[in-house]
């Protein structure tokens, strides 16, 4: 049996019915920002495990820059994760660090000579990702830097993944896709957003594309309303200097939940690769509502946390928290009415609501399925549609799909039940955390779970105006307690409508 | 993960169904809150004699990796009908709440054909079924073919090196017209699944060598299943060398004259692959073919 032909490229009968184990070419990882909290709690555990099932070259490599000068050692153990064992210091001894300045040259001159050296002693290839986890404002100059110093290009690969937020509204979101695409090719880019990483955030588009039974009722002539929700029970903490200049809609909404109703929304791909998926999910943006000020007035409601009572603790006001001026109107709660203006879903109202010091920490997808056309059961009351299926993402991953049942007994009258599926009870085996997935998936080249630049704009096109209005408004915010579920303003938003927020 | 049992308790089989629903109905009010079922088949195991080690630990470690109605039959020979007894457990997460392995041990005295009448009974009917049938003897038996009837994806660990007449047995079962998502595997070719990516890997970058060892009639199933896999992959191709070699039982997988050892998959782990999968394998339909010409030869 002839297994390969002369200029073509090789083919391997033995792979027929083995899953493709999509392991990652050896490749050194550059970390701007690795002082940070962000590569010891979640980069260098998730590399750490990811070598653990056997997911990366035995001489891969981590570069570790930061301007505080520190051994390699130090460093080591300063990232070392909890769970380390044995194999530890085999890890490690691929982990080095060096100090510099991301605005100076001399810092890439420096770390292209670490580079080669790096490369010649651990026979690496000369695949390079770098990872960007510094304040957004540094992205622009390291980019230009290692544009400038050839960092950009290789005989291998070169990839560049860019922590959130991607711009503070439209126009820096485009200059700075501008800045980008003067060094780097859109393949190139992997624009980070932890959400898509978790696994039950994949699981969505498995649950609607492998479930035939589903897709006849995904669309306006079945469902109600569509409601996404992300609430957080913690405040701001030490984060109030960044939040101060964020808030909820550009924290939360412009990014996460928009992936989210991307989605539940989209069509389905014509297959799983990574161009396909990020098409659909543009699409979605892209039919998005953008809303005139008045429209915004309308459908945005924004509010700002008081004192009050989260889990049984106290939690002061945001306005009193540490980093916060005194009369700030950032809003730690953002709720939005959105329409996707085409064919599948016209006229379905996709409500989106997310803040901070709510009574739980919660992410979840509720779609609400219209009512039976007679309600046979409960004849002369109005009640709404039991069917509602809720896909959880945090903090128990599942499914739920509540129906009317039968109270046992000699009436004919009906009670909501739930059919679960918990996903963590379900499948035994634990999930890998988004940023080992997320990290994986850079390594390999698959870039379905990143944002594309033409998405990032899109969904700021849709927030820019709401941010627009907010700014010109010149009234004092709503205000919610904390530990409730949002301002009086975000409830009458829904029931304007004749209809409800999802019991959480 | 949180695992209590809740019950242990032996009764006459006729009652099963009672016990099951009694433990069931005991459990709820010691929780005092709804309980959910998880399990997401059912899963029939048959072996031979009260202890295995080897398969109590590979049944525990299922339980929490892949919640199921666990329906274990013990063949005891040397007892009769009347002596057989049951057991059902409730294993249990989240302070009880979910309940992800329903644990139904059956020790049955020597009346194979009364044995499915329990087992086929017993069965969730909601969820698909899948047979371990470990070291439980012969595959003509009438339990096997009651069982492996109703089931999935069944699973075969024979005694010792299985017959040409068992291999023959189990080609048989991948032609039947009627069972078109029915498929019987020996577990041997779930425990190559490692290495069968390993070699596929190296066969990315061009020929590969291999040296099997043979030795041991445990192994042997397994390197001539291998072997089989090759061939019917790639034919009487130069870039495979295969070659058996004497000494102790291990397989090479010789990389640029590095030989690099190969080992087989624990039996749980191939039982998990075999379970994620549920499926029919082309593959494996066409390496038995191959396995059983070269064996005619």
């Amino acid at each position: 049996m002839s297994t390969q032909v002369a200029g073509a490229p090789r083919t391997n009968p033995l792979h027929e019915g083995l899953e493709s184990e999509r392991r990652p070419d050896p490749c050194v990882l550059v970390i701007f920002g690795a002082s940070g909290d962000l590569t010891q709690r979640k980069l260098v555990p998730a590399l750490y495990n990811l070598r653990g099932q056997g997911l990366l070259p035995r001489n891969f490599a981590v570069v570790g820059i930061s301007r505080s000068p520190l051994p390699d050692e130090d460093f080591r153990g300063k990232v070392k994760p909890d769970n380390a064992g044995e194999d530890w210091d085999e890890f490690a001894e691929g982990i080095t660090y060096m100090s510099g300045n991301h605005g100076d040259p001399e810092c890439y001159a420096h770390l292209a000579e670490k580079l080669t050296e790096i490369r010649e002693k651990r026979q690496l290839p000369a695949n390079y990702l770098f990872y960007l986890a510094v304040a957004p404002d540094a992205f622009p100059t390291i980019v230009e830097q290692l544009g400038h110093h050839n960092l950009h290009r290789s005989e291998g690969w070169v990839r560049v993944i860019f922590e959130k937020p991607f711009g503070t509204d439209l126009a820096s979101a485009r200059k700075l896709n501008e800045d980008i695409h003067h060094t780097f090719e859109e393949s190139q880019v992997y624009r980070i957003d932890h959400y898509l990483g978790k696994e039950s955030v994949q699981n969505i588009m498995t649950f609607r594309f492998a479930n035939g039974i589903f897709e006849p009722l995904w669309n306006r002539r079945y469902v109600d309303h569509v409601q996404i929700m992300a609430s957080e029970s913690l405040g701001v903490g030490t984060r109030a200097g960044y939040y101060d200049h964020s808030g909820a809609l550009r924290d939360m909404i412009q990014n996460h939940l928009m992936q989210l109703l991307c989605l539940t929304a989209m069509e389905s791909p014509i297959s799983f690769s990574d161009e396909a998926v990020r098409n659909e999910k543009a699409k979605v943006l892209s039919a998005l509502r953008v809303y005139t000020p008045e429209e915004v007035d309308r459908n945005v409601v924004r509010g700002q946390y008081t004192t009050g009572y989260v889990e049984g603790e106290e939690v002061q006001g945001y306005r009193l928290a540490q980093g916060v001026p005194p009369g700030s109107r950032t809003e730690t709660f953002a709720a939005a009415r959105f329409f996707i203006d085409n064919w599948r879903w016209q006229g379905v109202p996709f409500y989106l609501r997310s803040g901070k010091c709510l009574p739980k920490k919660l992410t979840e997808i509720a779609i609400f399925f219209k009512p039976a056309p007679i309600d046979l059961f409960n004849k002369g009351s109005q009640t709404p549609s039991p069917n509602v299926l809720t896909l959880r993402a945090d903090p128990e991953e599942g499914i739920t799909l509540r129906l009317a049942s039968k109270i046992p007994g000699m009436t004919t009258r009906t009670r909501w039940v739930n059919m679960d599926f918990d996903y963590g009870s379900a499948f035994g085996t634990p999930s890998p955390t988004a940023y080992q997935r997320l990290l994986h998936d850079c390594m390999i080249g698959d870039a379905t779970l990143y944002s594309r630049a033409d998405a990032i704009e899109t969904a700021w096109e849709v927030c820019q105006p709401i941010l627009d209005r907010w700014k010109e408004i010149d009234e004092e915010i709503p205000f919610y307690e904390a530990g409730s579920w949002g301002p009086e303003e975000a409830d009458l938003l829904i029931e304007d409508d004749g209809r409800f927020w999802n019991k959480v | 993960m949180n695992q209590t049992q809740t019950q242990t308790e032996e009764f006459p089989l006729k009652n099963l169904q009672n016990a099951l629903r009694g433990t069931w109905n005991e459990h709820r009010q010691k929780v005092g809150k709804p309980v959910v079922r998880i399990a997401s088949f059912n899963l029939l195991i048959v072996s031979s004699g009260e202890t295995d080690p080897e398969l109590a630990n590979i049944v525990e470690s299922l339980q929490t990796s892949h919640p199921s109605r666990l329906i274990w039959t013990k063949l005891k020979p040397e007892k009769t009908w009347e002596e057989s007894s049951a057991a059902v457990t409730l294993v249990t997460r989240c302070s009880g709440q979910q309940v992800c392995s329903e644990q139904i041990i059956l020790r049955c005295g020597n009346e194979q054909a009364r044995i499915p009448s329990i087992v086929l009974g017993m069965i969730h009917p909601g969820l698909p079924t899948h047979l371990l049938w470990w070291k439980a003897g012969a595959l003509d038996s009438t339990l096997f073919s009651r069982l492996q009837d109703r089931s999935r994806v069944v699973l075969w660990q024979p005694e010792a090196r299985p017959s040409n007449w068992a291999l023959e047995f189990l080609d048989r079962t991948w032609s039947d017209p009627y069972q078109r998502e029915h498929a019987v595997y020996p577990l041997a070719w779930f425990r190559i699944l490692a290495m069968r990516k390993r070699i596929a890997k190296a066969f990315d970058r061009g020929p590969v060598s291999l040296r099997c060892a043979d030795a041991g009639a445990e192994m042997s199933l397994t390197h001539r299943l291998l072997k089989s896999w090759l061939i019917s992959r790639l034919g009487k191709s130069n870039e495979l060398d295969f070659r058996w070699t004497s000494g102790p039982a291990s397989t090479q997988l010789i990389i640029e004259g590095e030989p690099t050892p190969l080992t087989l998959d624990a039996p749980a782990e191939a039982i998990r692959a075999a379970l994620d999968r549920a499926e029919r394998d082309p593959v494996f339909a066409k390496t038995l073919k191959t396995l059983l010409s070269s064996a005619s030869k």
